[in-house]
């Protein structure tokens, strides 16, 4: 790992099963990891929608699903403004529902992110008594001409931790919703 | 060809497409423009027969076409029909259009295209490609009376066009409305009661001399969503003296009429910049009502460039508070059973620049955040009032780096390579290396000003400032050149109708010049003598 962060006994664990990337010599390759106060069931409820990245990715303005929806159908997103892309076309590799795990790999777009492979977790936790999640999202890809391995997993990183901290908010609010539902029966 | 057709062809169907939701509005403020323009061509006789009236126009639009190139290539032969009178007036824009000419041939001589033979291209250019409905469009600038179009049916494309500009036109002036009391009644009620009694006594004569010569015109261009908005608000406020000068003896000082303008451009969605365009204005009278406050109680100590600049920080600190959520919303967990989160102003990853602009009698006051511009044309010199917050400028640079974060090349210089810009209202996720502080600059007038321009940098990624600066003033001549005489019987309260069609051709000749974001243009002429030398 050259993403330089330490991480926990539990969360080593996690990555040595679930998050191996084998990176070439031109590759970056780093994993982040988010602690959300919600249920598994509720956090993996948003992460599994290949075809609905919005539902927590602040930067997508619109997802087209190419085919049918299944290991290797693809979809074409449309990136907000500001950022430097505008679409990125993305392939679903893996997606197991019993063991949480949700793979995809970047196949087109104008975001400068060659060879871009992910794999996201989602594993039960206990925070403050509470049933809670931990997600980890790990990433392998090309470091572009002009930019330095270092620069390239900053990027990657940047924008991978903003993902996550929507969805700690999404899930969050929707984990309180939920909560209070039972009160109004 | 085809390439270029297809580019100039697709910025009005999404600007269509972004009104089919404001119908209703488009349709009123069909009628307010109508209205409006109607008032402003009093002696103008209106047509009837629509089909005459499209006709008409596209004469009068091939008529400007060939003027332009004659003007252009000759060197500006008057027409032998002009009486005395007119003659002297097309003399004096003659010699004028000769300096901005020679200035042209220097700009040739440096290795720079001709700014009039560019036009006249971009013009041939457009006749021969782009299809009828926005030839119209270009007679209506012409015109000056986009209301005529409605007797049209064909030109359903232009009057959309249109009409969007004047919807932001008209909701800010029903604000200025709602605004402008409060400011008043402050000030008043300060006053002794001799100028009292003078200033209720005549409001309109005060108004009369401080109207601004304001036009402006933002599109979508290329991008698929509109996320810029543009606020003007004549006479938003009365500034006091001791906010303008170090007069502190006096303290029953003059107060003088303020106009505010101002460019957001919204990026991540729209959701900041419609925010500023709806409550920055009457923030910034607050902070400046606080700043007068404070300065009369430390006796007038602070400095007046001061009191602008804390007023503006504190103005743009509090925009970005708001739409954080900080500050306006209940952060308490509400035991009834609804929802305790309270949704915020704009998702933490929308954000968007703010390019603001106070006119007085005697200042220009600009504050900036972000990568819209703000440029004054004094003379023949076009000066930058506000600089681009750019991440590869060096001192944005070095305070990114300081607060732990980085400026990398990602298509562009950005902040984490991900946005390319250094400073923002909005952009939570980028905390703490954006800041919403503007950089402020006050100049005081001068005679020989000629326009101010603010816009977004869909202008100015495609045109420099100096070309901006030329253009602007030349369409501002060339209308009164041709409509000065006859057309304007008072001044609007609106739009002024050449400084409108300096921002609206500004606008067109960005997307044709290949802009590939939303573009917003405001154009004050600062020339006030232009109109009085028409009047009859």
């Amino acid at each position: 790992m050259n993403g330089g962060e330490s991480y926990g006994a539990i969360e080593t664990q996690y990555i040595r099963r679930h998050h191996k990337h084998e990176p070439r010599e031109n590759q970056c390759t780093s994993a982040l990891v988010k602690h959300i106060r919600a249920p598994v069931h509720l956090v993996w409820s948003l992460v599994r929608r290949f075809d609905q990245p919005q539902k927590y990715k602040p930067f997508v303005s619109r997802c087209i699903m190419q085919g049918d929806l299944g290991i290797g159908s693809v979809r074409e997103v449309n990136v907000k403004s500001g950022l430097p892309a505008t679409t990125s076309t993305e392939r679903l590799e893996q997606l197991d529902d019993e063991e949480h795990i949700l793979g995809i790999r970047i196949v087109g777009g104008d975001h400068r992110l060659r060879n871009y492979s992910s794999i996201i977790t989602v594993h039960p936790e206990v925070i403050d008594g509470r049933p809670g999640t931990m997600v980890i999202e790990s990433f392998v890809v090309d470091v572009p001409d002009g930019n330095t391995r270092d620069e390239t997993c900053y990027f990657v990183e940047a924008l991978i931790r903003c993902n996550l901290s929507s969805l700690a908010d999404v899930s969050e609010r929707m984990a309180v919703q939920g909560r209070t539902n039972p009160i109004n029966h | 060809m085809e390439e270029i057709s297809s580019s100039v062809a697709v910025p009005f169907t999404l600007g269509v497409g972004n009104l089919i939701q404001k119908e209703s509005a488009v349709t009123t403020h069909m009628e307010i423009t109508g209205l409006k323009l109607m008032a402003n061509t009093a002696a103008a006789a209106l047509m009837l027969n629509p089909a005459v009236e499209c006709l008409k126009e596209n004469q009068v639009g091939a008529a400007l076409v060939s003027e332009m190139v004659i003007e252009c290539e000759s060197n500006w032969v008057l027409n032998e029909g002009l009486n005395q009178a007119r003659k002297e007036d097309e003399l004096m824009l003659a010699v004028d259009f000769q300096c901005l000419h020679s200035s042209s041939s220097q700009s040739v001589a440096n290795g720079k295209s001709d700014p009039c033979r560019e036009e006249a291209a971009l013009w041939k250019s457009s006749f021969s490609e782009i299809d009828s409905p926005i030839i119209i469009k270009v007679d209506d600038d012409v015109d000056g009376k986009s209301g005529i179009s409605k007797l049209c049916p064909s030109t359903k494309l232009v009057e959309d066009t249109v009409c969007f500009a004047m919807d932001i036109t008209n909701e800010d002036q029903s604000g200025s409305d709602e605004s402008d009391p409060r400011p008043s009644a402050v000030l008043l009620d300060q006053l002794p009661g001799e100028n009292k009694t003078w200033r209720t006594s005549n409001p309109n004569a005060l108004k009369l001399n401080s109207g601004p010569l304001w036009g402006c015109s933002s599109i979508c261009g290329m991008r698929q969503e509109m996320e810029d908005a543009i606020s003007v608000r004549p006479q938003l406020f009365q500034v006091s003296s001791q906010m303008l000068i170090n007069d502190h003896v006096n303290e029953n000082g003059k107060q003088s009429l303020a106009h505010f303008f101002a460019v957001y451009d919204g990026h991540g969605g729209l959701q900041v910049a419609n925010y500023c365009q709806e409550r920055l204005h009457s923030t910034l009278i607050e902070e400046i009502e606080t700043a007068q406050s404070s300065s009369a109680e430390t006796n007038g100590r602070d400095d007046w460039q001061d009191q602008w600049k804390k007023a503006f920080i504190n103005c743009f600190q509090k925009m970005d508070d708001e739409v954080g959520g900080i500050g306006a919303s209940n952060k308490g967990n509400n035991s009834g059973g609804s929802e305790s989160n309270i949704e915020t102003v704009a998702p933490e990853t929308a954000g968007s620049t703010a390019a603001v602009a106070i006119l007085s009698q005697t200042h220009i006051i600009v504050a900036n955040c972000g990568d819209s511009r703000t440029v004054l044309y004094r003379g023949k010199e076009a000066m930058p009032l506000s600089s681009d917050h750019k991440p590869n400028r060096e001192d944005e640079r070095a305070r990114i780096e300081a607060a732990g974060g980085r400026v990398i090349h990602w298509k562009g210089y950005r902040v984490l390579g991900v946005l390319a810009m250094s400073r923002s209202i909005g952009d939570r996720y980028l905390k703490p290396w954006i800041i919403p502080e503007p950089e402020v600059n006050i100049v005081r007038r001068e005679k020989n000003d000629q326009c101010l321009i603010l816009a977004s940098d869909g202008l100015w990624d495609v045109m420099t400032n100096e070309e901006a600066c030329e253009v602007a003033k030349k369409r501002i001549l060339l209308w009164h050149k041709k409509y000065g005489d006859n057309g304007t019987t008072g001044r609007s309260e609106g739009a002024d109708p050449a400084a409108q069609s300096a921002a609206e051709y500004l606008t067109k000749l960005a997307i044709h010049r290949g802009s590939q974001d939303n573009i917003s243009v405001i154009v004050i002429d600062l020339k006030a003598q232009r109109k009085i030398k028409r009047k009859p």
